[in-house]
C-alpha cells in the first residue's frame, strides 16, 4: 500500500526529511500524550503550515512562468481542501478561465520562498502522521510481535512513536532504503529519546526490518542498499 | 533485545527541581527533561518558558506564532533543547486561560508531571509552579500541595518529604527533592 500523497509532488531533500520526521514525532508524540482538547493546536497547525507552503508554491509559480509547478500545487491544495477558495482561483487562472493571480512584490517572493522550502518537510510529516494514526493497530501488532519482553503500550512514548514512524516508513513507504529510516529513527533518538532509546530502537528496527522487508538475517547488510 | 528506559530498579534516586526563573538557576539545575508552562493568553511568555525561549533562539515563540502550540489546558509539546539548556528536552505544558486557572489546576499538572518524567525515563526533572507564581493564594500552601501531588506520581515511593520544607519551594530561589523509584 502506498500512502496517500497530498502533497506538492517535490521530492523532498534529506535535511528537509529529517525535520518532517521530527515534526511527525512531535504531532504523534502530542497526539499520544494530551487528551483530544489538547490536541487541536498541533492538528490545525500541520493543516495551515502546509496550506501556507502549497500557496506559497503556486505563487511561485506563476510569478516565474512555470505553471506545471503552479499545477502540482493546486493540485496539492485541492486534495488538502477540495473546495478550497485560493484552490479555485489558480484552477481558473490556469484552466484561462479567470485572471492570472497579481504580479507579488520582492517582500512577498521572499516569504513564499521562504514558506516553500519546508513543503517538502511538511508533506512528509502530515503523511507519516495520517499513515500511522491510520494503521496503528498493524503498525503495533508488528512492534508487539518483535518486543515481546515489553508492551508497546508500556514503552516510552518518544521511543514507541519513534518506532512507529520507522515502521510506516519500512511498510507503507517502500522507497525509503532501509539503512536511511534505521539511521534515521536512531539521529531522532540521540535528540528526543533517553541514552538507552538508540540501543532499543535498534534492536526492535533490526528484528522488524528482517520481518517487514523479508531480509533474511537481522543485522545484515540491506539489499535494498543506502542513500 | 535491550529494554527500554524508564526506571529501571538501578537507577539512581529521582529528583525534581523546583526552580525560579532566573538563568542562573536554569544552568545551575542539569537535568533530564525541563517541564515548562504557559496559558493561551501569554504572549509573550513569562517566567521560565521566555528564558527558555531566549536560550533557544525564539523557538518555542515560534511555534507558538505558527499555531503548533496554543497552551490550551492539556496540551504537551515535546522540544529538544538543541544542546542549548541544561536538559536534552523539553515539554511544554498547556495552562489554560488565565482567568479559569485555580491552585487545583497546578495540583493535576504536577501529578501530571510526574507521571510523564516516569513514562520519558527522566530521572532528573526541573520544573517550575505551573503557574501557582501567578496566583495571590498562600504560596506555602499551594506548593506544599503540588510537591504532594508530584510525588505520588507513578513510579514513586518512599517519598520522605517534609511538607514544611517542600513549601519552601515557594520562596527559595530552588529546592529539590529527592526520591527513589518504584522497581
Amino acid at each position: 500500500m502506498k500512502p496517500e500523497n497530498q502533497g506538492s509532488g517535490r521530492a523532498p531533500d534529506k535535511q528537509n526529511r529529517r525535520r518532517g520526521r521530527e515534526l511527525a514525532l512531535q504531532v504523534l508524540f502530542s497526539l499520544d500524550m494530551s487528551p483530544p482538547e489538547g490536541t487541536q493546536g498541533v492538528t490545525s497547525a500541520l493543516f495551515r503550515t502546509r496550506e501556507r507552503a502549497l500557496i506559497a508554491e503556486a505563487e511561485l509559480g506563476f510569478h516565474t512562468s512555470d505553471l506545471p509547478r503552479a499545477e502540482e500545487a493546486t493540485q496539492g491544495l485541492m486534495r488538502l481542501e477540495a473546495r478550497h477558495p485560493k484552490a479555485r482561483e489558480y484552477r481558473a487562472a490556469l484552466d484561462r478561465k479567470g485572471p492570472m493571480p497579481l504580479p507579488a512584490s520582492p517582500d512577498e517572493i521572499e516569504e513564499y520562498e521562504a514558506l516553500a522550502a519546508s513543503a517538502g518537510n511538511l508533506d512528509f510529516a502530515d503523511a507519516a502522521t495520517r499513515g500511522v494514526m491510520a494503521n496503528l493497530a498493524e503498525i503495533d501488532s508488528l512492534i508487539s510481535d518483535i518486543s515481546t519482553n515489553w508492551r508497546v503500550n508500556r514503552m516510552a512514548h518518544v521511543d514507541r512513536n519513534i518506532l512507529r514512524i520507522a515502521v510506516y516508513e519500512l511498510k507503507f513507504m517502500g522507497d525509503t532504503p532501509l539503512r536511511v529510516v534505521l539511521n534515521e529513527a536512531i539521529e531522532i533518538a540521540k535528540r528526543f529519546g533517553t541514552q538507552e532509546s538508540r540501543a532499543f530502537i535498534n534492536g526492535v528496527l533490526d528484528r522488524l526490518a528482517a520481518r517487514i522487508r523479508d531480509i533474511p538475517t537481522p543485522g545484515t547488510a540491506p539489499k535494498d542498499g543506502s542513500r | 533485545m535491550p529494554s527500554p528506559a524508564p526506571a529501571p530498579p538501578s537507577t539512581p534516586p529521582a529528583t525534581v527541581s523546583f526552580i525560579r526563573a532566573t538563568l542562573r538557576q536554569l544552568d545551575d539545575h542539569p537535568s533530564d527533561l525541563i517541564i515548562l508552562s504557559a496559558f493561551v493568553d501569554e504572549r509573550p511568555f513569562e517566567g521560565l518558558a521566555a528564558l527558555v525561549d531566549f536560550r533557544l533562539c525564539g523557538a518555542l515563540s515560534r511555534w507558538r506564532v505558527d499555531g503548533w502550540s496554543t497552551g490550551q489546558a492539556g496540551e504537551r509539546i515535546l522540544f529538544p533543547s538543541q544542546h542549548r539548556l541544561s536538559a536534552p528536552r523539553l515539554i511544554l505544558f498547556g495552562l489554560g486561560r488565565r482567568a479559569s486557572f485555580v491552585p487545583e489546576t497546578a495540583v493535576a499538572l504536577g501529578t501530571e508531571a510526574a507521571r510523564v518524567a516516569y513514562d520519558l525515563g527522566a530521572a532528573r526533572l526541573t520544573t517550575t509552579l505551573f503557574g501557582l507564581e501567578n496566583l495571590t493564594t498562600p504560596l506555602e500552601r499551594t506548593a506544599a500541595r503540588l510537591v504532594t501531588a508530584l510525588s505520588s506520581g507513578p513510579g514513586i515511593t518512599n517519598v520522605a518529604l517534609a511538607l514544611s520544607a517542600a513549601a519552601e519551594a515557594a520562596t527559595r530561589e530552588a529546592l529539590t527533592l529527592q526520591w527513589s523509584q518504584r522497581d
